[in-house]
Parts: structure tokens; C-alpha cells; sequence
């Protein structure tokens, strides 16, 4: 990568460049399902797109790591055997106007997937797709990314990063995958002038000072946690609260618990990952019989663990948090990554 | 890739979700932030309620047994068939509507079994499996069709959760719940398990098995003392629970009258109070008069002729209230009309341009040996009417038995016709929640193979049963529904398209409780309702309708990871009945050890789950476990309808 190129681009022109892009590949964008709800979806033109959204409902995950993604399927012939057949995901993919919460756990999956033994099929998907964000200059009503150093805007990790600039678009491309998209189109960019980058630093500021009330104490909860200083009162208190519906798990850009199962019949089949959470009761359970989280305290533990300790953060770059707020929204018990990072801080409920 | 609006197919909840489409499958589930019941969350079974319609296990061609085994058959032949051996058997038929079925499609199965056959012989299972009492009946109907919704829990200055863990019977409740905690709103928890909102209210109150009315008198007279009546209606009441004073309840509910004092205190002082309860509060012989002890605390919270309602009673599946509505009962059509009234019949008639019959129909259970031939729809009367044995042998003697179902179920195991429908991911519809909430069900995929929705075979039925009932969608039969249906005018596929959803005005207005009994001498109230406990049957087992509730859901048995959490994979192969740890030490037994559990009428194996969750003296078995539990427990026909419940009774625990 070069060094910081950016452009600007009138409102109208990033219609005609989203357009371009269309051309290009298949485009995800937040698009409005029903009343607010908005969801990273495909586009068919540039007017689909839900500029002014704050949260989709679903991360980006889920376009990246499907909550059903056939592997592989399986025919059988009478005289011909079993016949094996690898399913892959070829479709080149624009992720167009994703939040920088969700760009940064794109970048935290890629390193869940790319460890030995690398993830073929994430990997795969991932090569092929771009990423461009579009910062966050009025952060959404449970959103703490800025605790996590997730946003709201990026200095890094993008192709390419979009912030509205009055009634122009300020265009930092960060890879050559990003100028490369930009030069699809060059004509209707034009280089950022000192005062764009100026008024991109005091929004960033701005958006800064606009964070509502729901934090997320990750340093004194990643001590805790991995030095085991929380007290298994307070994992049972928590416990009591937990109704292991998994919802944690799958609005978290981050998580990427799976299980796998063999959809359809006996003679023609697929099997396919589908998402799983360690909130389940039987997510641990082993052929034995035994169970070595069999109680809510055990896993919600095993969870943050996972999510906090020092051990993951470590190989990982970041503890697995990038502050979302969707597990504020999505938890029936409220033990969301703010609440339990209080609660843990302050040693009690 | 699309994401379709829908509601989910489990609990009465009422939970929007969206279904993720790619191609003709659907991938996944998202929440919807701004759906007014699920706002975001969902419990396991929404995250996971797509997975239902990709089951390897549904049914996707016509099944015609011949020679004892199923083979393929087509439409035409499998319609034709039906028809002919309806035609036969007449107006001695039996025709089961749904729970999990759409307001529509049970609809026009009620619409068919009085057009068409000429008979009222039209129930459901899940109807009796909750409500073995008349509560459909115009008297009793406030107090399972609730006025109150789920979204009062956000605004109740107290909650009383009676005999219900929403924890694993109505997530988004637990959840309101749980917030109100956090707001600092008491919370009473009464029930024979403590379970996790037992542990987060203020207060949990264990009553002996078999005495939850005489513990709602206790609280009813102590909530009186802390707020006096103020109407002649509410000193009525108030004199009749006069009785009741803390020391008396604790005698005979094992309650402590320090706790009932307390307890009732806070109830007297809120002005917004919500009682939720599910199906345990409806399966006691006298659950009318408990529900009606309940609902009395209208008059304690305020001073109205016509007070607020408090209560707040959650069927267990999605459409339980919406098949209830559209008149899948035997003495009722749609909006609680009943059959026997000329002038509601002559509506209908009418409309249909048929004569309807004016005699009540057979309800499920009593069906069973008295019709010669049954239609069956998305219901699954072997595993759900109470006795399974009993229902099974009575199926097989039938001269025809017909399905339509979407997974194979023990209805199916002996049917003779086999109609392979949609799943909710496949039609168009509507269900009804709980608190009466009317909400779209919204297709996403074409269904599998040659299978149908229900609404369409039921069309193509009628034609042969020579009334054609001809619509070209669910939303016509909507509109019809709208026209003769009390509580549901104005109601359309547009008007609920253009927001969330709309609640049916079917609400009755809180009648006065009829408290009987209340003046009876403590000793013999003790006598007439505690099992006899004695030395050799020192415990008390009774049926805990919370926990597993959803083991032996045929819909969870089709979802991969519902099984695999809530379903049989949950569930081994013996009961296990849950007992407090207190008396496992006393029996000298370890945790998973497999005991006998005997009663002075029968026995069964077992393996216990000893904790602190159950007060000392209980035994608790899952209600999924009813067939086994019936070898133990006595089965007892309800006085009202004859419908046999499960009282508790006294047993001994011993090792094997």
C-alpha cells in the first residue's frame, strides 16, 4: 500500500460511482427492511441504499460467515457410490457503506480464520470482497465502539472509508483494492483538500463527544478476567440472568461458534455449518455423556473468557469486542458486553 | 438474498423475526429492533426457527397407506380419496384444527367441518392439553383471552409471576421481567420450582401442591388490610376471603404467613399490578375459581365500578388464541359466538349459504370412540391429548384417518392419508399471540416437493365435499373472517402489512369472581385437597409445566438444534423427576441415580435431579413425561369437562 490517498466526491457522483460499482460486483449495503430496521443486504442501485442508517440488524458477519453455509453435498447413485462435491462461493462482493464497528471485526475474523488450520471458505469469501466504511458521525443510541477503539471512525484496516462532508463525501482509500475501485470511475473524484481532511478531524472529535451512556470497561474487566479475580458469585448472579437463547453469540461480529449438520435426505445431501452458541447448554457436551458446562455460571464464563482474557487478546491483536451494541439490544437476560464489564469492574451486580 | 418479515411459529409470544432468503432456502433468522414484542431479541427458538423449514424430516408428497405401508400418491388421488371416505362416514366425524396452524387455515377447517360435513365435531388438541376447563365459555373466557400485553410488564408497579417460569415457556415475558427488576419493580414469584425469576424476585412462595387457590385467597384478603376496600363491589369480595388470614393460609398452603403478609402488602400497594400465569395455572380441577381468586386483586388495585384487569394468562403456542378466535371449539363459531344462538348462527349460515348444525359438536377427547372417521389438521392428538394409549387405540379403530401435517408425528405413525402442508417459511397468514396480537405470516419460500399450503388443500377439498369454498389467497379468507368475526372487524392483510400487527378486540370485560368454598373449617379444606401423605408415601408428586416444556414439541423434534437443545435429544429415555435436595439426603440418594417412584396406584422408573429449586416434600416430574407420569399418577376426569388432568398425589422415592 502507498502512502494516504484521499478524494472527494459530491453526493450525486458517489451515486454514479455506486453504479459503477454495481457493474463491477455484487454490492452489500445497508438497505431498510421494515420501520428502522436496516440490514446489510444486497443492492440493485445506488437509491437502495440506507445512507442515514445507525445499526443494521444482523453484523456483517453473517454475509462473511453464513448462518447456513453448505460445504460440501453429497449424491448417492445405485452401482455409482457415494459422490462428493466441495461447494465453494465464487461471487465478487463491494461491502458498501458498512459501519466501522463491523469492518473491525472483519479484520479480527480474519485473524480467527486465518490461523492455522486456515478456513478455506471464509478465506475464500474474503479475498474476493472489498470493504468500504462509512464512518459514524452520530453514533447509534447503545453504541460503545469508541471504548473498544472500533470507531467511529477508522485510521486503518479499510479499501476504502467514506465520511459525509456537507454535500460531499470525503474518500480515504487505505489499500490498492480501494484505489483500484476508485479509478473505476476517476473522473467524478477530485483530490481532498487540507480542509476536508480538517473538517474529517473535527467531526471525528464531534462523534466522539456523542456517545450515549452504555460503556464497556474492557481494561479492568480483561485483568479480572484473566487473572480469575471475578467472583463465582457474580458468574452465578449472572448466570440466573441467562436464558441461553444464543442471541449474544450471533448478533457479535466477532463470535464464530459453529456446529455442523447434514441437511436433507440420505441419497442427496448437503452439509452445511450452521452458527452455534456456547450459551447452549449442549454446545460442550461430550459422547460421554459428561458436560463440563453444564450450568449457565460455567458458560457465560467460558464465554467472556473468551471474549476478555488476556490469552486471546494476545494472539488475536484485541480483545473480541468492537463495541457494537447489538448484544445491548438482542440479550433477554441484559448481560451485554457493558453491563457484565461493569459488574465485573465494580466486583458485584 | 432477501429478508422477510414473519412472526415466529413457537410460543404466544408473538416475536417478529426476519427469515433470510437466498434462492429457495432460507438461510437464517434476524431480529427486528423495532417489532413492538420482540424489540431485537429473540429466544433460541426464533434464532433458530428457519431451520424448520429445511428439516430433512417434512413430508413432501401425498402419503395413501396400502397394505399397511405409506406409498406416494398424487393430488388428485389423494384429494379424491379423502373425499370419498368423508362422503361416507357423514356427519360422524371428528376434524382437528390447529395451534400452530394459521387463523386462516383454521378457519376454513371450521368453515368445512359445518359446510361441508355438517357437523360442530370440530376442536383441537393444544386447546384441551391447556384449558381442560370451559374457558371458552362466556362466563370464564376473561380469563384466558387476556385484555392485558405482554407490553404491560413495562409499566406494572409490581409482577406476580403465578406457577410459570416465562423463562423457558415465554422468553420475551422473562425478559420484560428481567428489566423490570432492574427498574427496582417487585416481583412475587409463587410456584413449586423457584427457577431463575423465582431467584431474581423479591419473594418466592413455594404452596404445597394442590392449595394455589387458598394461597391466592391468603394474599387477596392481606392485600385487602393494606389497602381497604373502597366500593361496595371490592368489600364484597374482600368479605369473602375475610377467612383467609395469614395464619390459616400458611396451614393449609405451607406458606409462611410472615411471607403471605409481606407479600400481600406489596400486592396493596401497587396501582398497576400484572399476575402472569400459563397452562399450570389452567390444568387444576378448580383452576377457574384459582384464575377467578386472581383477577379478583382488579378490585384491590382499584376504586372503578369496572376496574383494571390484572391478569395476564399466555397460552403456550403461537396460534392457541387465533384458533380459539376463529372458532375451532365445538360449541362456539368464530369471535366466541355460540353455535347454539340463532342469531349468530344465522350469520354464518348466511355467508356460507349453508344451514348450520345448532347442536354443540364432540371436543377432542370425546371424539375419541364415538366418530367414525377423522380429519386432522397440523394437530397431533396421540401426543397431545392426555392419554396417549387411549387415544391411539381409539384412532385405530377409526374407519379413516387423514393428516395434514408437515412433519411425521404419532397421529401420522397410524394415519391412513398423509397431506404434506407448509411450513409458516411457505404461506401466507396470520397468527393471533397471546395477548391477541394479529400478526402476518409472510411466505419465503415455495414449499418442499409437491407439499401445499393448508389453505389451498382445504379449497380443493371443499369442491369435492360439493360446497366449494373458493378464495385465491389467505387474504380473501381475511377479509371474510373480518366480516363475521366479533373482535377482528377491520382487520386486513393491508392494514397489518402497513405496520406491525394489530390486537383483536376480543377482550371481555373482568366479571366479579364467584369465590365458593372460602367458609369451609381449615381442618377439612386440609383434608379435601392434600394428598394423603403418610409413611410410606411421604412426598407429593406433582406435574411442573415449565421446564421442558418444549421437549415434546413436534416442531422442535424437526428443528436441528431446537432437538438438539429443547427436544427429545434433551430428554433421556426414564423421567427425571426433581426432588430438593434436602430430602435426596434424607433417602440417601445420589444425583442421576435411578429410583422408583410408587403411588398407592402405580410405579415407574426414574432418575432424580436433586436442587434447591423444589421445597422439601415435592417431587416434580415434566410435563413432557405425562404419559409416564400417568403410570404413577391417578389420572382424574375434570369435573366441568371431563377431560382427564393429573392431580398431584402422595408417593415414596426409593433406589432401584
Amino acid at each position: 500500500m502507498g502512502e494516504a490517498r484521499a478524494y472527494v466526491v459530491g453526493a450525486d457522483a458517489l451515486s454514479d460511482w455506486v453504479g459503477t460499482l454495481l457493474r463491477r460486483a455484487q454490492v452489500i449495503a445497508p438497505r431498510v427492511l421494515q420501520g428502522s430496521d436496516t440490514a446489510y443486504d444486497v443492492v440493485e442501485s445506488s437509491a437502495e441504499v440506507a445512507w442515514d442508517y445507525s445499526t443494521s440488524v444482523s453484523p456483517l458477519k453473517r454475509q462473511l460467515l453464513p448462518q447456513t453455509e453448505p460445504l460440501f453435498c453429497w449424491h448417492r447413485r445405485a452401482g455409482d457410490g457415494l459422490q462428493l462435491q466441495p461447494l465453494s462461493d465464487e461471487a465478487e462482493r463491494i461491502f458498501l457503506a458498512i459501519r466501522p464497528c463491523d469492518l473491525s471485526a472483519v479484520l479480527f475474523l480474519d485473524k480467527v480464520f486465518g490461523r492455522d488450520p486456515a478456513d478455506s471458505y471464509y478465506l475464500a469469501r474474503r479475498r474476493r470482497s472489498a470493504l468500504i466504511a462509512l464512518t459514524c458521525t452520530h453514533p447509534g443510541e447503545h453504541c460503545f465502539c469508541v471504548c473498544a477503539h472500533a470507531g467511529p471512525f477508522l485510521d486503518n484496516g479499510y479499501d476504502i472509508q467514506l465520511t459525509r462532508l456537507g454535500s460531499e463525501y470525503l474518500v480515504e482509500v487505505g489499500s490498492d483494492k480501494g484505489e483500484e475501485l476508485v479509478r473505476l470511475a476517476e473522473g467524478l473524484f477530485s483530490p481532498a483538500s487540507p480542509d476536508a481532511m480538517e473538517a474529517r478531524r473535527e467531526l471525528a472529535r464531534e462523534a466522539e463527544q456523542q456517545f450515549g451512556e452504555d460503556r464497556a470497561y474492557f481494561a479492568a474487566a480483561l485483568r479480572k478476567v484473566t487473572f480469575d479475580r471475578v467472583p463465582d458469585e457474580l458468574w452465578e448472579q449472572m448466570g440466573e440472568r441467562c436464558l441461553s437463547c444464543g442471541a449474544c453469540a450471533f448478533v457479535c461480529p466477532t463470535c464464530t461458534c459453529f456446529t455442523t449438520a447434514d441437511l436433507h435426505g440420505a441419497d442427496d445431501g448437503v452439509r452445511c455449518r450452521l452458527w452455534d452458541s456456547c450459551l447452549y447448554e449442549s454446545y460442550a457436551l461430550e459422547a460421554s455423556g459428561h458436560n463440563p458446562r453444564a450450568e449457565r455460571k460455567h458458560r457465560l464464563k467460558a464465554r467472556f473468557f473468551h471474549k476478555l482474557s488476556y490469552q486471546f487478546a494476545q494472539e488475536l491483536g484485541s480483545h473480541a469486542c468492537v463495541g457494537c451494541g447489538r448484544c445491548v439490544t438482542a440479550c433477554l437476560g441484559r448481560n451485554d458486553m457493558t453491563k457484565v464489564t461493569a459488574r465485573i469492574r465494580a466486583g458485584e451486580l | 438474498m432477501a429478508y422477510v418479515m414473519t412472526t415466529c411459529p413457537f410460543c404466544g409470544c408473538g416475536c417478529g423475526l426476519y427469515l433470510e432468503v437466498q434462492g429457495q432456502k432460507v438461510v437464517g433468522v434476524s431480529p427486528s429492533a423495532d417489532h413492538p414484542v420482540s424489540q431485537g431479541r429473540l429466544c433460541a427458538k426464533g434464532w433458530h426457527a428457519h431451520e424448520l423449514a429445511t428439516s430433512s424430516r417434512r413430508f413432501r408428497t401425498p402419503q395413501v397407506r396400502r397394505n399397511g405401508t405409506f406409498q406416494d400418491a398424487s393430488w388428485e388421488e389423494a384429494l379424491d380419496l379423502l373425499a370419498s371416505r368423508l362422503r361416507g362416514i357423514g356427519a360422524a366425524v371428528g376434524v382437528l384444527g390447529s395451534a400452530r396452524g394459521t387463523n386462516e387455515e383454521n378457519y376454513l377447517l371450521a368453515k368445512l367441518a359445518r359446510c361441508c360435513l355438517g357437523t360442530n365435531n370440530i376442536d383441537f388438541s393444544d386447546r384441551l392439553e391447556a384449558l381442560p376447563g370451559l374457558f371458552d365459555l362466556p362466563q370464564y373466557r376473561h380469563l384466558t383471552t387476556p385484555s392485558l400485553a405482554l407490553s404491560d410488564l413495562d409499566s406494572a408497579d409490581l409482577i406476580l409471576l403465578w406457577q410459570t417460569d416465562p423463562t423457558y415457556e415465554h422468553p420475551a415475558a422473562a425478559a420484560r421481567v428481567m428489566r423490570a427488576v432492574e427498574r427496582g419493580a417487585p416481583v412475587l414469584h409463587v410456584g413449586s420450582r423457584r427457577g431463575q425469576l423465582g431467584s431474581l424476585a423479591r419473594h418466592h412462595l413455594s404452596p404445597r401442591p394442590r392449595t394455589d387457590m387458598y394461597l391466592a385467597y391468603g394474599l387477596l384478603r392481606a392485600a385487602f388490610e393494606r389497602r381497604r376496600p373502597r366500593t361496595p363491589t371490592a368489600e364484597a369480595v374482600a368479605a369473602s376471603v375475610s377467612d383467609w388470614t395469614p395464619e390459616r393460609t400458611e396451614a393449609v398452603t405451607g406458606v409462611s404467613g410472615d411471607l403471605i403478609g409481606k407479600a400481600g402488602e406489596m400486592i396493596g400497594r401497587a396501582d398497576r399490578p400484572v399476575i402472569a400465569c400459563a397452562q399450570a395455572a389452567t390444568m387444576g380441577e378448580r383452576s377457574a375459581e384459582l384464575l377467578g381468586a386472581l383477577s379478583a386483586l382488579s378490585w384491590v388495585a382499584s376504586d372503578e365500578a369496572q376496574p383494571r384487569p390484572v391478569l395476564l394468562w399466555l397460552g403456550r403456542r403461537c396460534n392457541l388464541q387465533g384458533a380459539r378466535d376463529m372458532g375451532v371449539v365445538p360449541y362456539l363459531l368464530t369471535g366466541y359466538q355460540a353455535v347454539a344462538e340463532e342469531a349468530a348462527r344465522g350469520e354464518s349460515s348466511r355467508s356460507w349459504g349453508v344451514e348450520l348444525p345448532a347442536e354443540s359438536g364432540l371436543a377432542a377427547w370425546d371424539m375419541l370412540g364415538q366418530v367414525r372417521g377423522m380429519l386432522v389438521m397440523a394437530d397431533d392428538p396421540v401426543g397431545r391429548l392426555p392419554d396417549a394409549g387411549r387415544t391411539r387405540a381409539a384412532l385405530e379403530k377409526l374407519e379413516f384417518l387423514a393428516v395434514i401435517d408437515i412433519f411425521p408425528t404419532a397421529t401420522t405413525e397410524i394415519a391412513d392419508l398423509v397431506l404434506p402442508g407448509a411450513s409458516f417459511a411457505e404461506k401466507e397468514g396470520t397468527f393471533t399471540s397471546a395477548d391477541r396480537r394479529v400478526q402476518r405470516v409472510r411466505q419465503a419460500i415455495p414449499p418442499p416437493g409437491a407439499a401445499k399450503p393448508e389453505w389451498k388443500i382445504l379449497c380443493e377439498l371443499s369442491g369435492r365435499l360439493g360446497h366449494a369454498m373458493d378464495y385465491d389467497s389467505p387474504a380473501a379468507v381475511m377479509a371474510e373472517i373480518a366480516t363475521l368475526t366479533p373482535g377482528y372487524q377491520g382487520v386486513s392483510f393491508a392494514a397489518l402489512d402497513a405496520g406491525w400487527g394489530s390486537r383483536s378486540t376480543l377482550a371481555s370485560e373482568v366479571s366479579r369472581p364467584d369465590l365458593n368454598g372460602v367458609d369451609e373449617e381449615t381442618e377439612s379444606v386440609l383434608r379435601s385437597v392434600l394428598p394423603a401423605v403418610d409413611a410410606e408415601f411421604p412426598l407429593v408428586m406433582t406435574v411442573d409445566y415449565s421446564r421442558q416444556a418444549w421437549a415434546d414439541d413436534p416442531m422442535v423434534g424437526g428443528t436441528i438444534t431446537l432437538r438438539r437443545e429443547l427436544g427429545a435429544d434433551r430428554v433421556p429415555g426414564s423421567p427425571v423427576i426433581e426432588l430438593s435436595s434436602a430430602d435426596a439426603a434424607e433417602l440417601q440418594l445420589r444425583q442421576g441415580q435411578r429410583v422408583r417412584v410408587r403411588s398407592r396406584t402405580g410405579e415407574v422408573e426414574a432418575v432424580i435431579h436433586a436442587s434447591g429449586e423444589v421445597a422439601p416434600g415435592t417431587v416434580l416430574l415434566p410435563f413432557a413425561m405425562r404419559e409416564l407420569a400417568a403410570q404413577v399418577m391417578p389420572s382424574t376426569l375434570h369435573p366441568e369437562s371431563g377431560v382427564p388432568v393429573l392431580p398431584p398425589c402422595a408417593v415414596s422415592v426409593r433406589k432401584v
